[in-house]
């Protein structure tokens, strides 16, 4: 979510970045998804904060699907413990969910696959990976945005936005 | 079953630096996105389950 607010973008346009967002859901499922999390995750944000709604908001955002694991498998993304999964923040994050009235579904992929987040420079080297602690840890986005600019690591842990779902 | 409940399956992550990994997949439109070709810097983020 964060990843699509307005200063967010506005930051990627400036630095030329680009986002790949990869999921291990069936190619079906993931083109269902995608609108489902537009819906209600992105329009009521923009909603909330009065923000204009943009007209190109995944201008630099492709979705991609992944189903045999493979670059899941690359970048080094096992499963996770049962224990990590339903872990205290993760299950905060299912009741703050529920709190603001956004859908939550039984998942119908494997709920132990390990997410992540990598950034790549204009060179192709990695300047950035992250596996979270657990499900609900992910990278700040001052980190993400501190290594597509190739920012000096002190400068990427000034962190200007708490980590959250993409 | 006991190690998948409290450690879960570890692999090697790429290290900062390190040429970023190729792939090559199918994006919601139905086109081939090949990470060598496409334009930089990226931000990759895989996802868990779709919530």
């Amino acid at each position: 979510m964060q990843l699509h607010r307005p200063e967010v973008l506005t930051e990627l346009t400036a630095l030329e970045a680009h986002l790949l967002v990869i999921s291990f859901a069936p190619l079906e499922h993931l083109r269902l998804w995608v609108p489902h999390f537009q819906e209600n995750f992105l329009e009521p944000w923009y909603a909330e904060h009065a923000q204009p709604w943009p007209a190109d908001l995944f201008a630099r955002t492709r979705f991609l699907t992944d189903p045999n694991l493979a670059a899941y498998h690359a970048y080094g993304l096992g499963r996770n413990s049962v224990v990590k999964v339903y872990g205290p923040g993760i299950l905060w994050q299912y009741v703050r969910w529920g709190i603001q009235g956004k859908p939550i579904h039984k998942p119908t992929e494997d709920p132990l696959q390990r997410g992540g987040d990598f950034v790549v420079d204009r060179a192709g080297q990695l300047t950035l990976t992250h596996l979270g602690r657990d499900q609900a840890d992910r990278p700040p986005i001052a980190d993400i945005l501190g290594a597509l600019g190739r920012l000096a690591p002190d400068a990427q842990n000034k962190a200007i936005l708490p980590s959250e779902s993409p | 079953m006991l190690k998948q409940i409290f450690i879960g399956e570890k692999r090697p992550v790429p290290k900062i630096g390190r040429l970023a990994p190729p792939f090559a997949l199918s994006a919601t439109e139905g086109e081939l996105i090949r990470l060598e070709d496409y334009p930089k810097p990226v931000a990759l983020v895989f996802m868990r389950h779709l919530a």
